[in-house]
């Protein structure tokens, strides 16, 4: 018990550096908990199924350069998949996580993750059934299984079971309840629908090998072999395409449950929910970068009191302390301060939990396992704390510690130690730099996704959903007109597709007088003639459609550069294109009139596609209207209410341009704040580091500080000493850091098919910031010690 | 060489002040060895921190080589002091991270002079203090008596007009004493001006000249002996 009083009288005597030390601790445990409840979570995913390992996605390469992975699939190739040996049970499954209006007993409601699937998707994944009967619920067309949360949003205490829902012009009988799936599955649910269904809905969709809706999941026994199904799989898919061998522009591979959420970033039309493995792996690096951090600086401190300790330990060692015993004390003082601030770190971490969920859309708590993680964060930071400081203290003979005040190092030692200082400081400051480079290229990548590439004016553009229905034209034409006369409207039009989202339309088209075979791939969008004035689409060449000129609705199309690049056109102006779907003229070819620059749809994680643009009356999905600058409420308002009066059993759905272009890039978002977070944390703790040893360094050193004034020295002669060393180890971290930081944000940068630059100026940047930060954190003091009467410093001892 | 006119120097704290000097007018000639004596607290220290321009005085005129010198800015009497003024401690004020050479090369740096002549200057004076055998040896691996040759090695190595020594010998035995005794005498001989604070009677029977301080205050001089062919 008097050991520990000790103890903690030892600890409340250093208050400064003990509040130090705690903080240091607090901020980098709480950093680890977080990171470890995070990544946790982000490993988590789909584990759930009691089939995991054996659960596997099929996927599709293009192996035409680009490398586009892709999931979807045609409904029909699930008929052909009978041969097939290896396999086990499989199932289509088509992920929506678009709105959609549905109505329930006449009232109309929008509800998003309404999914299609066959009866195997529930052999495949678990899902526990609360009501019906899973052998059966998703056989029959026109059947759903709602989620629990749904059956109570819709039909509070009643029994749901039995219910209908109307979707699509029908009514949907419920045959199952189950349970929410948890957050951790790679796609949500609110509603799985039987796929039988489309034979009522959309016959196409299972009959046409060009009509891509589904995610094939497979259960793959063990001891299969993959790579043969994969080749199986790969021929029925080229067989129903009528793809011939050597034409074949693809690969199959089939992609373990595991997978899909933290290693498929890129992959199109999955619906996924995604993660990123880079970013995760990243972020654990981190938290074990600032522990490091913290425990660089705690040895520091403890090592930098080392006169007076050293003589504490000299004369316990004369009086009969083994050196064991002196060891086990050290490590009670370093248990006790960590102890305290693991408490203090938990707090903390309870206070920050509810914000980190809501930045990073999880529902993170604290579970069993955490308990276990601590135990071992505080087994491993105590034992990293203390190796270095008992074997430094232990190697002083007790006779030479107490023997002098001053000079009690030697001067090999006080050279080791100043190495080992200046080692603790270049790691410190080059993790310090390789985040603050990470910040930069994270926020410079968001930069370009978000403005400098997306092509169109996004300011001020609002896009309403038209829902699709037999009359949507008509109701578009009659919303036009009464919008158009709501004072802040300036420009309203109409497409099939709106930019920041995806194009689910493309066509082999070719140049007339080019054979079929060199066709290439060509998205077809169909606007009216203000959908690109309202966008604010930016014309590089010819011009606009014209309403009053009839060829335009007919044969004319704007294309983007994309599309002028993969025909490889000059003068594109007046140039045709042929074999296009929905083309009324004989041969199928249109003429181009105008070019704009490349719009940004799906997301800068792929390159731009080519576009065609051209005028139909169908396909009114997306309506844009463009404001004016002034007060968007009362406009918004008033639109709302023509809306109202237009279709009042739709829901009016709407969203900001840029919004939309945010939500897209939500994860990137997320990196950014945690690593422009994470970096000022490092920066943080590494500014107390360095800020800890130039005190003691001066400490040391305000002697001799004194005897070169006196000799002569100047201020700045001084100062340039103090900090020489600084500059030195800045320039060690930033030799170290600079490749560390270009290597690790190449890697992340792969995630996207535009990227932004990896100048020199980024590293340039953070080497000045660090050196910056190094200096400014030593000169404060340097500066004080340098200016300070050298004879107060000469007094005598 | 020194001439002060009521010299004041005041120490304030946050509620105290405390007179250290108090009028002190001294006049130290070209050549001479002048001892200053008196009591601790007598503000002996203080008087040679001013005289070694470590300091400004508070009141009065300090005239060094002519010049006035009392109001100087840190930098200009860091400029000053460099080469004209040498300093010897009663703790010697060596750094223990350099070799005996580059304590006593200190100063030449400051002086800005090339690596050469730095080497030549160094080595002399080390052959005169005899101590050039133990050139490459660390402060903690000598004798008191030897850590302050080299300590008079590193005052007098830029040729200073001026010594000061404060209590040069208070960390000495009698014989490494007198051996730092005859030193300065020598060099006092060689025509450098040396104040000395000492609390010996013995060291004061070396100056030309002892000037009893008390309180601040100089209360007595008496002339020890002559300066003979030097005095100017």
């Amino acid at each position: 018990m008097s050991k520990l009083k000790i103890l903690f009288r030892n600890l409340l005597r250093r208050k400064l550096s003990t509040t130090f030390t705690i903080a240091s601790f607090i901020i980098a445990f709480c950093c680890a908990v977080l990171v470890y409840l995070y990544a946790t979570d982000e490993f988590a995913f789909d584990k759930y199924n009691s089939k995991f390992g054996q659960i596997y996605r099929l996927n599709v390469k293009s192996t035409d350069g680009t490398g586009t992975v892709n999931c979807s699939f045609p409904g029909v190739f699930s008929d052909n998949l009978g041969p097939v040996s290896g396999i086990g049970n499989y199932a289509r499954l088509q992920i929506g996580s678009d709105e959609r209006y549905i109505s329930v007993n006449n009232e109309p409601f929008v509800e998003t993750d309404i999914l299609y699937g066959d009866p195997d998707v529930l052999k495949i994944f678990d899902f526990q059934f609360l009501a019906g009967n899973p052998d059966n619920a998703l056989e029959a067309p026109l059947n759903m299984i709602v989620t629990e949360s749904m059956a109570k949003k819709y039909f509070g205490n009643e029994n749901a079971k039995g219910k209908f829902i109307h979707l699509d012009n029908h009514d949907f009988t419920i045959t199952g309840i189950v349970k929410d799936l948890p957050p951790q599955s790679h796609f949500k649910m609110n509603m799985l629908v039987s796929v039988s269904s489309y034979k009522v809905l959309n016959s196409n969709l299972l009959t046409k090998w060009y009509m891509t809706a589904f995610n094939y999941y497979f259960m793959i026994p063990d001891n299969s072999n993959i790579g043969g199904i994969e080749k199986q799989l790969a021929d029925i898919f080229a067989t129903g395409h009528e793809i011939a061998n050597n034409d074949r522009k693809f690969e199959m591979y089939l992609e373990p449950l595991g997978d899909i959420h933290l290693q498929s970033v890129g992959t199109r039309w999955d619906n996924a929910i995604k993660g990123d493995y880079k970013v995760v792996i990243g972020l654990i690096v981190i938290a074990f970068l600032i522990l490091g951090i913290a425990i660089t600086n705690y040895i520091n401190n403890l090592t930098a009191t080392y006169r007076k300790k050293i003589k504490e330990t000299g004369i316990r060692k004369i009086n009969g302390a083994s050196r064991f015993k002196l060891a086990l004390e050290q490590v009670m003082e370093t248990f006790i301060l960590l102890a305290v601030s693991l408490l203090g770190a938990i707090v903390l971490t309870m206070f920050v939990l509810p914000y980190i969920n809501a930045l990073v859309g999880k529902s993170i708590s604290f579970n069993f396992s955490l308990v276990v993680f601590l135990a071992i964060l505080l087994l491993a930071t105590i034992l990293f704390s203390t190796v270095y400081p008992i074997l430094f203290f232990n190697s002083f003979n007790p006779s030479d510690a107490i023997k002098t005040q001053g000079g009690i190092l030697k001067r090999k030692n006080k050279k080791q130690q100043q190495r080992i200082r200046g080692s603790f400081v270049i790691f410190q400051l080059g993790i310090a730099s390789v985040l603050i480079v990470a910040s930069i290229v994270i926020n410079n990548q968001l930069q370009l996704m978000l403005n400098a590439k997306i092509g169109f004016d996004k300011e001020n553009v609002l896009i309403i959903t038209n829902p699709y229905s037999e009359n949507m034209q008509q109701r578009y034409v009659r919303f036009k007109s009464e919008v158009s006369k709501i004072p802040l409207v300036n420009t309203i039009g109409v497409t099939q597709n709106a930019p920041a989202g995806y194009v689910n339309n493309y066509s082999p088209g070719r140049l007339p007088g080019q054979d079929k075979s060199e066709s290439q791939n060509i998205a077809q969008i169909v606007i009216d003639h203000d959908f690109l004035k309202a966008v604010g689409a930016r014309f590089t060449e010819g011009r606009n459609f014209d309403v009053n000129r009839e060829s335009d609705k007919k044969d004319k199309i704007i294309i983007n550069q994309s599309a002028v690049k993969l025909f490889g056109l000059q003068n594109p102006v007046g140039q045709k294109l042929a074999g296009i779907n929905n083309a009324f003229t004989p041969d199928g070819e249109l003429e181009i009139i105008g070019i704009i620059d490349d719009m940004q749809y799906f997301t800068l994680r792929e390159t731009s596609k080519p576009i065609m643009y051209f005028i139909r009356d169908w396909g009114y999905s997306n309506i844009i209207v463009r404001l004016n600058k002034g007060d968007y409420s009362q406009a918004i308002t008033n639109i709302k209410n023509v809306w109202n009066q237009i279709a009042p059993e739709y829901p009016f759905s709407m969203q900001f341009m840029d919004d939309r272009i945010s939500a897209n890039y939500k994860s990137e978002i997320n990196t950014a704040k945690i690593i422009t977070t994470l970096s000022g944390i490092a920066i943080f703790l590494s500014v107390l580091g360095i800020f800890g040893m130039i005190s003691f360094t001066i400490q040391n050193r305000t002697k001799e500080i004194g005897i070169r004034k006196v000799n002569g020295a100047k201020v700045s002669e001084i100062l340039s000493m103090l900090n020489k060393d600084f500059i030195k180890w800045v320039a060690i971290a930033f030799m170290i850091a600079t490749p560390v930081a270009y290597y690790a944000m190449n890697k992340w940068l792969e995630n996207f098919a535009y990227k932004t630059n990896l100048s020199w100026w980024i590293f340039a940047l953070s080497g000045v910031l660090a050196l910056g930060i190094a200096l400014l954190t030593v000169s404060w003091q340097s500066w004080r010690a340098a200016t300070r009467n050298p004879v107060e410093a000469l007094r005598y001892e | 060489m020194i001439k002060t006119e009521n010299l004041t120097k005041v120490f304030r704290t946050e509620e105290v002040e405390t007179s250290a000097l108090n009028e002190v007018s001294l006049h130290v000639k070209k050549g001479e060895f002048v001892a200053i004596m008196g009591p601790s607290g007598c503000g002996k220290s203080t008087l040679m921190n001013i005289i070694g321009l470590l300091d400004n005085p508070t009141g009065g005129e300090y005239y060094f080589d002519g010049a006035e010198v009392g109001q100087l800015k840190e930098r200009n009497r860091t400029m000053l002091r460099k080469g004209n003024i040498g300093f010897v401690f009663q703790s010697f004020n060596l750094i223990d991270e350099l070799n005996v050479y580059e304590n006593v090369e200190l100063p030449l740096i400051y002086l800005k002079l090339k690596a050469r002549e730095r080497k030549e200057m160094v080595e002399k004076v080390l052959e005169r203090m005899k101590i050039a055998h133990r050139a490459k040896h660390f402060p903690q691996q000598l004798s008191g008596g030897q850590q302050q040759r080299v300590a008079i090695a590193r005052a007098v190595v830029a040729n200073p007009k001026l010594i000061l020594a404060d209590e040069p010998t208070g960390n000495l035995d009698s014989k490494n004493g007198l051996e730092v005794m005859n030193l300065l005498t020598e060099l006092n001989r060689e025509g450098t001006t040396i104040v000395m604070v000492t609390h010996s009677l013995h060291d004061s029977e070396f100056a030309h000249r002892v000037v009893n301080l008390f309180d601040g205050m100089i209360i007595t001089e008496e002339v020890k002996k002559e300066m003979g062919e030097i005095l100017l």
